[in-house]
């Protein structure tokens, strides 16, 4: 039963790439096609390999969303593209954790579930952020609002004393 | 029969996972090129990726981790059941994976409790209970208790060995014998063994003349009466003797050397103690793996020396180690019988058979054969391997003969019963004799 989940972390990670690829200009999409085959190998490799190695396959999936920023394309589609990144990343490492079993034991369906819950926090987050940007019509102080809040709050996390 | 246990105290540092890297990077880069180019579309990007790594950092110092193993018993025999307690308590809620590895001489008494055990959201600690079988004798550390915690949505684990188990002592199987095999030279105190010389005993010897001294009730009233003068009886006494039981511990860690030392330590305890019954001086020495030496001593303490020597050189096997005195040269007494328990797999065995025969002392050979454990061979080559190895095995007793050193098989089941009566008789055949 787990067969399935190196397939479903490399479908999430390149899925982002094929979505994302015809709203990007033709003088890009040559370099961007090849960063896409890159991605399906590297992803593929994350899933069964060891040394495991998630960061070149998650910034090659990245690179046609980062693409899309401040071009014409609609600026909705990047945060569920990101989150579809960041489900792939989860499972290419849930995949890896069950290697050799034949079956999802409770420790993995509680992870399983972990990633579908993580998933829908990012959607929401990404859903008010895009809305108010739109709505508010001032994105720019918005995002730069944001982005120092989440930085400040990023940082105090990971930088605290254990 | 007590139980034992162990305890100690860790602190588990945390080891990053392989997305924490991406993830940071992603979210830090984002949020700073958002910030300066105060776009939307990077702050979306970056989201996803600072959410996922505040939740998998909630928690990243390192963790104290409360170890015990309690086993019932802290010594068991071969082939015995042990229950065992694992209890792990630290703080927070983890999902925690428990592996036993090493488990030094024990088997998961049910397969199903092998491999890796977890526990989903195991809040403030766990509680395992095991059951385990004995399946190598020796003196044993029990398992090694290893530990990884995972937080919720974490981004960092916890792994490492919390525990190294109590000491087990696991004695070998019981092996029945009835019969004992004669010492060299008896020594001057009461025992079981017929002596060469003639005194008072109860194994008649021969007929002489009544000379002065002779008592009345060793008169040999039909032979008196047919000669027409009185003859006596003379007897064997019996007395005890000196018996050193040595071990072939070489292992290469393969089942066929494992079950081999297995039978001759079966073989060994059960000669020990029916010769220390039978009022023998036992002495034990280990060579190949384990160089051990213990002097022939009698009475219920060599028991309990000889077993400890005979664990020792067990955990040595087990454990592949060369145990110090790689060098030791035994002071093996004259009238001392030796009655060696080896497979041969090690030539180096022969050479050290053949200095003590050739250096005066009583050998004697019982060959461990466990090859039965084997199964029937997978392919012509490796049946043909075997016969070639059975050569080998065939010339090295053959070896062993003609310095007058007896060999005798034991059967695959290990019992020894009736290698021994061989070793009897084949000790007091003339050939054997011959060569005292």
């Amino acid at each position: 039963m787990t067969r399935w989940l190196p397939r479903l972390s490399v479908a999430f990670l390149i899925i982002p790439s094929l979505i994302a690829l015809p709203f990007i200009d033709t003088e890009s999409q040559i370099y961007l096609t090849i960063a896409f085959v890159a991605t399906v190998a590297f992803a593929i490799q994350a899933a069964v390999s060891e040394p495991k190695d998630l960061l070149i396959a998650t910034c090659l999936a990245l690179a046609p969303i980062v693409a899309l920023v401040g071009d014409a394309a609609p600026g909705w589609m990047i945060g569920p593209l990101t989150v579809s990144v960041l489900v792939g990343a989860e499972l290419n490492a849930l995949a890896w954790a069950s290697q050799g079993a034949s079956d999802l034991d409770d420790l993995r369906r509680r992870r399983l579930e972990d990633v579908a819950r993580l998933a829908a926090v990012s959607l929401v987050a990404v859903a008010m952020i895009t809305a108010a940007s739109f709505v508010g019509g001032s994105g720019g102080a918005l995002a730069w609002t944001v982005a120092a809040a989440a930085l400040v709050g990023i940082g105090r996390m990971v930088f605290r004393p254990a | 029969m007590s139980g034992t246990s162990a305890e100690a105290t860790v602190t588990l540092h945390p080891v990053r996972d392989a997305r924490l890297v991406p993830y940071a990077l992603f979210a830090f880069g984002g949020l700073a090129a958002a910030l300066l180019t105060s776009e939307p579309g990077l702050v979306a990007l970056a989201l996803p990726f600072a959410i996922a790594l505040a939740l998998g950092l909630r928690r990243h110092g390192p963790i104290e981790v409360r170890a015990r193993v309690e086993l019932d018993a802290d010594r068991i025999l071969e082939g015995d059941t042990v229950d065992a307690v694992v209890t792990l308590e630290w703080d927070g809620e983890f999902d925690a994976q428990l592996r036993l590895h090493r488990l030094g001489g024990l088997a998961h008494a049910d397969p199903d409790d092998a491999g890796t055990r977890h526990f989903p959201a195991a809040r403030g600690g766990l509680r395992r209970q095991l059951r385990l079988t004995a399946v190598r004798w020796g003196r044993h550390r029990m398992a090694e208790v290893w530990l990884r915690l995972e937080a919720p949505f974490g981004l960092v684990t916890w792994t490492g060995r919390v525990l190294h188990g109590p000491d087990l002592r696991i004695l070998p199987g019981r092996e029945g014998l009835r019969r004992l095999l004669d010492p060299a030279d008896s020594r001057a105190v009461w025992g079981m063994h017929r002596a060469h010389t003639l005194g008072d005993g109860h194994e008649f010897a021969e007929l002489r003349p009544y000379g002065p001294g002779d008592r009345l009730r060793d008169l040999n009233w039909a032979a008196t009466a047919r000669r027409g003068s009185p003859f006596v009886n003379r007897y064997h006494p019996e007395l005890a003797g000196e018996v050193i039981l040595a071990l072939d511990a070489f292992a290469d860690g393969s089942d066929v050397a494992n079950d081999a030392l297995s039978q001759a330590a079966r073989a060994a305890w059960a000669l020990a103690s029916m010769h220390l019954r039978a009022n023998d001086r036992v002495g034990i020495v280990g060579f190949g793996g384990s160089m051990r030496w213990l002097p022939p001593d009698g009475g219920r303490r060599a028991g309990y020396r000889i077993l400890e020597t005979l664990l020792g050189i067990g955990r040595d096997a087990a454990a592949a180690e060369r145990a110090p005195g790689g060098a030791l040269r035994p002071s093996i007494p004259g009238s001392a019988l030796v009655i060696a328990m080896t497979p041969l797999h090690d030539p180096a065995t022969l050479d050290i058979l053949a200095g003590w025969r050739l250096r005066g002392r009583m050998v004697s050979v019982l060959l461990m054969d466990a090859s039965g454990s084997m199964g029937p061979p997978a392919d012509r080559a490796e049946a043909l391997a075997r016969r070639i190895w059975q050569l080998e095995i065939s010339s090295r007793v053959a070896a062993l003969g003609r310095v007058g050193i007896p060999v005798v098989p034991v059967p695959t089941d290990g019992s020894i019963s009736p290698a021994i009566t061989v070793l009897r008789n084949a000790r007091r055949a003339p050939a054997v004799r011959g060569v005292r």
